[in-house]
Formats: C-alpha cells, structure tokens, sequence
C-alpha cells in the first residue's frame, strides 16, 4: 500500500507573496537589522525588554509581530530594495496594538546621523556629508566621544525616564508575585522567592525593587494587623520589629516593645552564650542579612570563576572580613557556615566540605574564652537552628540578629542563617532545604525531606557527644557502602561524625525507609505524595457530594426535573452497560498522561459519552473503547508491558474508532481528529492486516482483535480478507489521496496562471470532480468502515477551504458512512447561477436523501440565502426548469422498478418541497416579480391544456388555488409505500406543509376530490347563471363521474403510504373510531402534533372541514365525520 | 472480553480502594460514579444551550440513533472534550477528598 504524503497547503498568503519573493524581503529585514546602527538596535531591544519585563508580555507574540511589521514596511516600499527603516516604524504599530504601550518615542530625527563609515556600511552615503578621505580619520578620531554622546544623549534620557516611569509598575508585579506565594510560605519566604524571581528575570534594580518590596509587604501585614483590630501602636511597634523589614536589612527607628515587668531571669546557658557571643557585633556594624547575602553571591561568583567550595567560602569570608574587621573567629566562623548556607543555588558542597565548616565553628566556639562574668563554665548546648532560640535572641536583641551559639552539623539547617520562623518555613516550604544529614546522602527519600511538622515533632537531636556510645548500625546508615566506611571511620576515630540517620531512626521512620524505593536526587525537597485509593467510604462521599453539586447546577438551570429523569433513565440501563460507561469515562480522566493528551481523552470521551446518551446502546463498541484506554493504564500501572506512545495511542484510537465506526461516527471522528488520527486509523488496519496474514506486529488483544476479526468476518476468509483489504485500501487511498493532491496541484497551478477568482472556480470544480472521482471508485464493501478515505476527503474539503479563502465546505455522511461534501457547490459560488443553484438543490435532495434528518435543519437559511442572493429571474427559470424536469421525470416514471417509482417519488417529494419553500422566500423577499412572472407562467399552461368543461374547472382549480393547494402532482399517494420508507424529518415534514400550503402553480394531474369540487362548483356555477340551482344537473354530474366516496378518503387519508408526510397510512385503524373532535384539541395542541397520529388525522379532518365547511358532531368519530362530510358534498 | 472487562473493573478498583467490599457494593459504586460524570457532563452542556436546543436535547434524548451524539457535536464543538475533563475533574474531586 502507497502511503501518500500530503502535499503543503497552500495559503492566499502564499499566491499574493510569494515565498521566494518573501524570503528576499524577510531577508532585507534581517539585512536592516543587521546592518542598522549600534546604538539603534541597542535602544530598541533595550524598550522592547523592558516593556516586556514590566508587562510580563509573550516574547514570542513580540517577535512574531515584530517580524510581520518589519516585513509588511518592507513589502510596502518595493519589497525591501531601498527601504529604510526606523525604529519608530516598528515600534508604533506595537503601540497601536498595545503590544508595547510605551508613548514617548525619541524620533529618528533627533538622533545624529550614523557616522559616514556606518552609512558606508549601509550602502547608503546619502545621508552623510561628503568627507575628504584625509580628514575623515581625523574627523572621526576628534569628534567620536561627541559623535556617541550626541547620538546616545536623547535616547539615554529617554530610557532613564522609562526606567521611572517603568520603576511602579515593576514593583506592582513584584508585590503581586509575592502575595501570590503567601498562600504557601511566609513574609519572608516569599520576599526571598520573588528576589529570586526578579534575578531570573533579569531585573537589574533588584536592591531597590527588593527594599521597597519588603516595605510594601510590612505595611500590608501592619494594614492586616489593624484590620484584625490591633491597636495603631501595636502595629506600628510590629511594623518596626516585621522580621521582613529585618531581612531586607532595614532597621526602623522607634521604641521596641514595652519592657517587661518582670522580665524572665536569663537561663544559665543564656548567660554563657551572651558572654561568649559579646564580640557579636564587630566593629563596622552588625552583621546583617544582607551582608550574608552578598557574601554568598560572591561565593557563587567565584565559584562561577572556577573556584574551589573552599576557596570560594574563603572569598566571601575575605569580605566579610574586610566589612567587619573585629569579628571575633568564632563569629566569623559561623558567619562561613551561614554563608554556606545562604547559597540558594542548585550547587551543593561536598558534605566534608560543610561537616569541615560546621567543625570549625564548633572549636572555635570552644575556643572563646568564658566571660569573666561567668560564675561557671557551662556547657553549651547544641541548638538546632529549627529551634526558635534565635529568634528570642533576635528579639531581645532588638531585632538584630544573633547567631546561635551552637551549631549541629547533622541537624543544622544550613540554608537558614537568619533562622527567624518564617525563614525556616519558607524554607522548608519552598523545597529548597537541605540539611547535613539529606546532604550526606546521595539520595534521599522523599519522606525526610517534606514537612516541617515532622522535623518538629520526629527528630530528636542527639548532642554531638552522644554519638560516642556504641557502634553505629549500619541498617540505619542509608549512604553508599563508601560514605558508610568514611563515616564509620570518622565515627571511631573520635565520635566527631554522628550517624546521621540515627536521629530518626524511630520504628515509623524504619519501616518508612525499607518501604521507601524511590530514590531521588539531592538539592530539591520533593512532592511525594504517595497516592492512596481513597476506598469506599471516601469514593461514596465524593459521589454524594457531585450528586449534590449536580442537583444545584440543574436546579439553578430550572432543570432539576429533567436531571432526576437523566438519573432515573440511566438507573434502568443494565449494570453491565453502566459499569463500560463508568470504566470508559474512568480512562477519560485518568489515562490521559498515559496516552499524550487530549486526542485521547477526546476520543474516548466521545466514545463515552455517545454511549452514555445513547442509553449505551450496543456494548461492543464500549468495550473496544474501554480495551484501548484502560489497557493502557492498566498495564503502566499495575507493571505489565508498557508499550509504547504510538502503540499505545493507535490501539486507543482503533478502539475509539471501531466504536464510533460501529455507531456511525467514523467519520464524525476523523473530521473532528484529522490526519493524527488517520494515521492511527491507519495503524489499526495494518495492524488488522498483519494480524489477518500472521504477520502482526503488535500483540492486539481482546476487543481490538475481536473488532478485527468482526472486519474479517466481513470479507471472505482471513487470507482473501487480508489481501483484498491491502488493494482495496490502496486503491480508497490512492484515490482520494489522488483529489486531494489534485486539489492542491490546481490551485497552486491556477493561482500561478489566473486571478484569485478564476483559480478558485477551477479549484472548485476540480475538487468537486475528483471527490466524486473518489467517491465512485470505493467498493461498496467497504463503504463505511474506510475512515481513511474519509480523511481525505476531509482533506480535500479543507484545502479548498484553505485555497479559496471561503468558508469550508460542511460534510456529511452518506448512507453509508462517506463524507460528502455538504452543499459543495454553493459554498463554492456564492453568485449562484442558474446551474449551480440547481447543483444546490441537487444537494438539498442528497442529503435529504440520504435519509439523515438531522441534515435537514441547515436547509432553510442556505434556502434564504440563496433566495436573497438570486435574481428573481433565476428563481423564476430554475424553478421553471426543475418542473419541467419533473415533469419529465415523471412521465417516465412508468418504465421504472417498482423500487425505483419509490426511490424517484421520495425525490420528487422533497424536491418540490424545497422548490415551494424557495419560491415563497423568492415571493416574500423579492420585489413581487416572481409573482407576476408565476401568473404569466400559469396562464400560459392553463391556456395551453386547458379546454371547456371539466379542463375550465381544472383551469379554476389551478389559477384559484383550492385550499390544499399542490405544488406537484403527488403520484405517490396513489400507490402504497413500506411502511418503514422515509425516516421521519420534521423539519422536511415542515418544509413540506408549507409546500402544500403554498400557492405555487405547476403542470398537475387533477385528483378525484379537485374535480369533483369544480365539477360542483360549476354547475353551481351553471345554475347561478341559469337562475337558480338545478339538482338534477349535480346529480347528473356526480353519478357522471361516478365519484367514489372511498377513493375521496383514502386520498384524504393517504392510506397506505405512510411516509408521506401528513397522511395516516397504516395507522388509520388506530384514529378511525376516536372522537373527531379530541383528535381536533390533541392534534394541534403542540408543535409536533403533525407529526403524530393524533396530529395527523386532525389534519385530515381540518381538510376535510375545509373542504365541506362541515364540522364533526359531539361524539361524532372521524370515520364517521369523513364519511358524513364527503357522502354529503 | 469478560476476562478483560474485569481486569478494567479489578483496575478501577483497585486504583479507588475498593477491592475490600462486596462486588455488589463495588458495582453500585462504579455505577454511580458514571452516573455522577454523565449528569455532570450535561449541566455543562446544558449551560451552553439555547432553550431550543434544550427542548431538542430532551427530544433527541429518547431515541436510540446517533442524532442525540452528532446534534452535541454540532452544538458544543468541544463536547467530547467536555465529557473527558468532566471525568478527570470528578475523579481527581474523589480522589482529593
């Protein structure tokens, strides 16, 4: 089988500039921009960045359009030769989209000419004076700080003021990023990321943005504070102490918190660490939050240099130390661990590297001599930066920050030197937390590293001496067996490492460990929320609750009743079915990632929910749905072969085919899905093929095969089946995908050659011819089951869409599931001649035809749009035309198979019905020509078969419509039809009433009824000129013509012939004996009476009433009215 | 198919918890859960329409043809989008309850 690559499309675009002339002007563009001044390109870039920087817009959108704007100038002045282009010229039109909302422009005229060695670049020396070779160096070499101040001088006032201008709306964004954060961190967790935020966007006035950010934050949270009803006072004192404010270096003048009455006695250890820690603030300042932040930046530069861990934290030491030249060691030591941890990078030290850190603050901790205040040495405790003792020590101090005196090295949390709650919640909670221990390990369960509650609650810290009891368990060691024998090593040779997992190796975090299998790397605190089945308890309540939300909705809609009908409707459907239909719907929402998106949640959406409305209908095509989705996600999650996407995906999308195929909706489905899904339509028969031959490629099991082998089955034996299936796919293949490419070789062709108009005629009815072309040469066994040709069609459709700029043609399906094009010529040709008004209605009938009513409903606009569209001339002569056609159709009608009577009846049914709608729109809408022209053409037949006697009266009959007037002879009537013939249409049905009730004239055989009513009338006539009535003559007529009151019923009654519309037919036995005049009340009460047997027989007695000016008597049946009436006329 | 309905049935189970009740119970579950989506679906789609094509709905709603399926797709171009979100949402609803 040829597989056919689709040629590109081509779009009007391309025809009216063409590629090549595009590219050489797209080129010109680029040419400009490349050779365009320095400090032109400078300026622009640096507006557009920062526009897009304080708006947040798409650079993409920007590019985009910039690009068009450049190659539309271009286009406009000689496709690009000679064009000079501005920034001024790119920048408005942003402007006036609002792309770029910036209003002050310097002009180009402002701006100093570019030097003569530029514009000799540029090629274009018109602009520059003439200069002496000789002195131009020297020109050039004098006057070039001039020449770049001159020409930079307005455009950098002008950023300067941008930037200003710019300054508010940047903080705007900044304040509504961190509030966005608020929700999941703290004040300062969220100051922080929006500060990281700002430096990936590049955001240069970081220092400042951040100050005042923080300011905004305070005041906002003071703003709260008071709303929540704090005391002014309260919240100015909170204001002043915001940790915020704190962390962005900010100190506030004011008095702190009230003194303590009695203020809590300083705890020994308190005492110890206060005389230990006296040099804190070294001479220069105290050390602040953002000292440790520029230390860790330059730790991270020289990194950047290519430094060592070590010589990096050296450099930052070295400027801390050149800021603060008192720091004692011990502080300065810490202040290397705080900087460590400040690195908010994904570079992470090797964990000696920060065990070598933390170990040197601790000696050196010791080192500091005790207080002569002391009264005794105290031991100092380790204090895990978690813990809140530097916040009090934060506070007490006035809001200047205290480095504990203590630092575990497993336990400390290195990221967090202000170590104030709310850092270490925005830490923690920003997933960026790396403590010693999760460092020492390579990998780390996803368990240790999440919430903060159990760091609070799990861990228990154990001193450092401590770990010099026994020997560690290696079970609670969860490093490589290298790491395990370094630490074990450490561990013996002084007890100076503790086992890092030892801490929380209580009988929970074990048996989390051993359960634990996923690994994950360092550096990133991880969603691990491990998903547990919620069970049933949960399920049923989560299903109680969207019942509820349903009812609301419904109830909101006014729509309650007709919900619990749904309900009560989709309780009846069996178990089985209803269970396919939770299972499909279950891979709708589930397997989507599984599948690669939405084609597959749609597909199986589609299939599910036909179904589901369908009252799930047969359960086949259910289950090949539910095969590909949940196989899909039963084998990924339960560990079975996963196969792969486009294995995946084309099983899926078989399954969803075969079911929507089974229902018809083959088509439906490549027109909604397109070529992805024909290639996996494709997949799908090839996989049948293979599988047909024993050659398959993939194990296709369940459903999938047994839809297959239903396909097989079709056919001739499996091996006949494989081989007629390849040529007759080749063949669907090769021509449709013949259209389609001859589709596309037309247009580009005739664009080339012709104008749009004439290139978009030729294309029409080249792809008209050649999808009919394909049409045809589908074997009618497998007409239906073959989306691929319908994909090609499709295809077809949209190039002619695409190629002629109008709107794309609407398909429909045969009987027998092929697309069609739906009203392809009118969409086509808008200015609808003649013929081509004739291929409209051509159409109309098809689809009418084809027995689907939901085509109908489009009928009547395109009908008043062609009424408005026409000439009253042409409505005049087509319909002219069309009824000679008729005519002519039937008078042949005799030579034709009683199924071909049937077949041509139908047609020219509906056919005149659609002619009496367009002439009655042509009548209201036009100017009353056509009325006029319809009289003149009525006279002329009248006077052409008329003649004396009963043709004078056939004559009245016709110029003076009677009160069922007939567009056309209704030869239909006169002979029985299945009973199963037309499906109901109603809008046909409609269509037709009001063809029956218009007064449209047209060559007719007179029925029974009508000439018995002129021959009534004229001899009524007769005895009215003659004075008086003579009873005689009408009896002498009526026994004349020998009227039979049963064929004036059964005409009436349309017995026998059910599809027509409005008669009774076969349930005439049903209505005979009901009381005339309910059938009158019920009949017409509602809008689809007519429609019903009740609706109908009412009809005929309306008609009947009409006709006889009788009315039904009390109690009086419809057979017996009928009878009365037409006995007695 | 029956082998392979029930590896559906036993995944859907599973992957909502509920392999520990009765079969019974686990089958009324299942069902009400379609029923829940399909009830869902249509407040959305009903949300959408004019009240014609409401009172079309209902009409159409009790037939057994595909008119019902190609009347939505004409009126609700993302219908099929719709119902597979609709599920998603119900069952992440579930499952984060």
């Amino acid at each position: 089988m040829a597989e056919k690559k689709p040629a590109p499309k081509l779009s009007p675009e391309d025809v009216l500039f063409p590629k090549e002339d595009r590219d050489r002007v797209m080129e010109a563009g680029r040419q400009f921009l490349k050779e365009a001044s320095g400090d032109e390109r400078k300026y622009l870039s640096t507006i557009i960045e920062k526009e897009l920087s304080a708006r947040g817009s798409s650079k993409e959108v920007l590019k985009e359009r910039t690009d068009q704007i450049v190659e539309d100038l271009l286009r406009q002045n000689g496709n690009g030769e000679d064009r000079k282009l501005s920034v001024e010229d790119i920048i408005r039109p942003l402007q006036e989209e609002k792309i770029l909302g910036l209003t002050n422009i310097v002009p180009e005229e402002s701006i100093r000419k570019p030097s003569r060695a530029h514009a000799k670049k540029r090629g274009n020396l018109a602009d520059v004076a003439p200069i002496d070779p000789v002195s131009e160096i020297a020109e050039t070499s004098k006057n070039a700080a001039d020449q770049l101040e001159a020409s930079t001088a307005p455009r950098a006032a002008h950023l300067e003021q941008v930037e200003k201008d710019l300054y508010p709306r940047k903080l705007d964004r900044a304040v509504v990023h961190a509030e966005a954060l608020l929700g999941s961190m703290s004040h300062v967790g969220a100051w922080q990321a929006t500060r990281e935020w700002l430096a990936e966007q590049g955001e240069k006035d970081i220092e400042e943005l951040s100050l005042d950010l923080a300011v905004r934050l305070a005041e906002k949270r003071r703003e709260g504070a008071i709303a929540a009803g704090a005391t002014p006072e309260d919240a100015d004192r909170k204001f002043r102490r915001d940790p915020l404010l704190r962390a962005a270096g900010i100190k506030l003048e004011g008095p702190e918190r009230p003194e303590r009455e009695n203020p809590r006695p300083p705890l020994a250890v308190e005492q110890a660490t206060a005389a230990k820690e006296k040099p804190a603030s070294p001479e220069g300042g105290e050390v602040e939050e953002s000292d440790r932040l520029d230390a860790a930046q330059e730790l991270l530069s020289a990194l950047d240099r290519g430094a060592t861990w070590d010589q990096a934290l050296d450099a930052a030491t070295e400027q801390l130390t050149a800021k603060f030249p008192s720091m004692s060691s011990a502080e300065r030591a810490r202040l290397r661990l705080d900087v460590l941890g400040t690195v908010t990078d994904d570079r992470r030290p090797d964990i000696s590297f920060v065990r070598k850190v933390a170990e040197e603050y601790n000696q050196a901790l010791k080192n500091v001599p005790a207080a002569p205040q002391s009264e005794a040495p105290v031991k100092p405790e380790p204090v895990p930066s978690v813990e809140p003792a530097p916040v009090r020590a934060e506070e007490e101090s006035g809001g200047v920050y205290t480095p504990p005196p203590f630092v575990d090295v497993d336990t400390a949390d290195i990221r967090m030197p202000s170590s104030t709650p709310e850092a270490v919640d925005a830490s923690i909670r920003s997933k960026n937390t790396v403590r010693v221990k999760d460092v020492f390990s390579e990998e780390v369960s996803p368990e240790k590293a999440v919430p903060l509650e159990k760091l609070e609650t799990a861990e228990k810290v154990v001193p450092l001496e401590d770990t010099a009891e026994g020997e560690p368990d290696r079970a609670d060691f969860e490093g490589t067996e290298e790491q395990w024998g370094a630490y074990l090593e450490k561990s013996r040779g002084g007890n100076t490492v503790p086992p890092p997992e030892k801490k929380v190796s209580t009988p929970r975090a074990k048996r989390e460990r051993k359960e634990t299998t996923t690994k994950r790397p360092i550096g990133f605190n991880f969603e691990s929320k491990k998903e547990t089945p919620p069970g049933p308890e949960r399920v049923r309540e989560g299903i109680a609750q969207e019942k509820q939300q349903n009812e609301k909705r419904f109830a909101e809609l006014g729509y309650l009743d007709k919900l619990r009908k749904i309900g009560s409707d989709y309780r009846k459907i069996p178990l089985k079915k209803k269970l396919g239909f939770a299972a499909l719907c279950y891979a709708a929402g589930t397997a989507g990632a599984l599948v690669g998106g939405m084609p597959g949640l749609a597909l199986i959406g589609g299939a599910a929910v036909g179904r589901g409305l369908q009252r799930l209908g047969s359960t086949a095509a259910t289950f090949l749905a539910v095969e590909g989705g949940l196989r899909s996600a039963f084998e990924k999650t339960t560990g079975g072969k996963v196969r792969g996407w486009r294995d995946t995906f084309s099983i899926l999308a078989g399954g969803a085919l075969a079911g929507m195929t089974a229902m018809g909706w083959t088509g439906e489905a490549v027109k909604h899905y397109g070529t992805p899904l024909w290639e996996s339509v494709k997949e799908y028969f090839l996989d049948a093929k293979d599988l047909a031959t024993g050659t398959s490629r993939h194990v296709v099991e369940g459903a999938t095969v047994e839809r297959y082998e239903q396909l097989v089955r079709d056919l001739e034996g499996r091996k006949a089946a494989s081989e007629a299936a390849n040529k007759t796919i080749g063949e669907l293949h090769d021509a449709s995908g013949k259209a389609a490419r001859g589709v596309e070789t037309v247009v580009e062709d005739a664009f080339k050659k012709a104008g749009v108009q004439a290139a978009r005629e030729e294309a029409a009815q080249k792809a008209i011819a050649d999808i009919k072309a394909a049409l045809g040469a589908i074997p009618g066994k497998l007409k239906g089951t073959v989306g691929g040709v319908n994909a090609n069609i499709l295809r077809v459709s949209e190039s002619l869409s695409d190629t002629s700029g109008l709107e794309a043609p609407e398909l429909e399906y045969t009987k027998d599931g092929i697309l069609v094009p739906k009203m392809a010529e009118a969409v086509l040709d808008k200015s609808a001649s003649v013929a081509s008004t004739r291929k409209v209605i051509d159409a109309l009938v098809g689809a009418g035809l084809s027995g689907r009513g939901e085509l109908i409903a489009g009928i009547e606009p395109r009908l008043e749009s062609l009424a408005r569209e026409l000439s009253t001339k042409e409505v005049q002569e087509y319909i002219l035309a069309e009824k000679a056609r008729i005519a002519e159709q039937l008078a042949g009608m005799e030579a034709l198979s009683p199924e071909g009577q049937e077949e041509l009846r139908r047609e020219l049914k509906y056919k005149a019905s659609i002619l009496s709608r367009l002439a009655q729109l042509e009548t209201n809408e036009g100017s009353g020509a056509l009325a006029a022209a319809k009289k003149e053409l009525i006279e002329e037949k009248v006077q052409k078969t008329a003649s004396k006697g009963v043709k004078a009266a056939a004559k009245k009959a016709v110029v003076e419509p009677p009160k069922e007037p007939s567009f056309v002879a209704e030869p239909w009537k006169e002979e029985a039809a299945p009973e199963d013939s037309p499906v109901e249409r109603p809008d046909a049905e409609e269509e037709y009433e009001e063809a029956e009730a218009d007064d449209e004239p047209a060559p007719r055989k007179i029925t029974p009824g009508e000439r018995l009513i002129a021959l009534r009338e004229e001899a009524e006539r007769a005895a009215a000129r003659s004075g008086g009535a003579d009873a005689s003559d009408v009896e002498s007529l009526k026994a004349g013509d020998s009227v039979n009151i049963d064929e004036l019923k059964n005409e009436k009654i349309g017995r026998g012939f059910s599809g027509y519309p409005g008669s009774i037919g076969g349930a005439w036995e049903q209505v005979k004996d009901l009381d005339a005049n309910k059938v009158m009340q019920e009949g017409t009460r509602r809008f689809w009476s007519p429609f019903t047997k009740v609706g109908k027989a009412a009809k005929v007695l309306k008609d009947v009433m009409a006709e006889t000016r009788l009315r039904p008597a009390v109690g009086e049946s419809v057979d017996q009215f009928i009878n009365r009436a037409l006995g007695n006329r | 198919m029956a082998d392979q309905f029930s590896k559906y049935i036993e995944f859907m189970s599973k992957d909502l918890g509920l392999d520990a009740i009765s079969e019974q119970e686990r089958n009324e579950i299942i069902s009400d859960l379609g029923q829940v989506i399909l009830e869902r679906s249509l407040v959305v789609v009903f949300e959408r329409l004019t009240n014609d094509d409401r009172a079309e709905l209902e009409r159409l709603s009790a037939k057994e043809g595909p008119e019902l399926m190609i009347f939505l797709r004409q009126r609700i171009p993302d219908f099929d989008t719709i119902v597979a979100e609709t599920s998603r949402e119900i069952i992440a609803g579930i499952k984060a309850s």
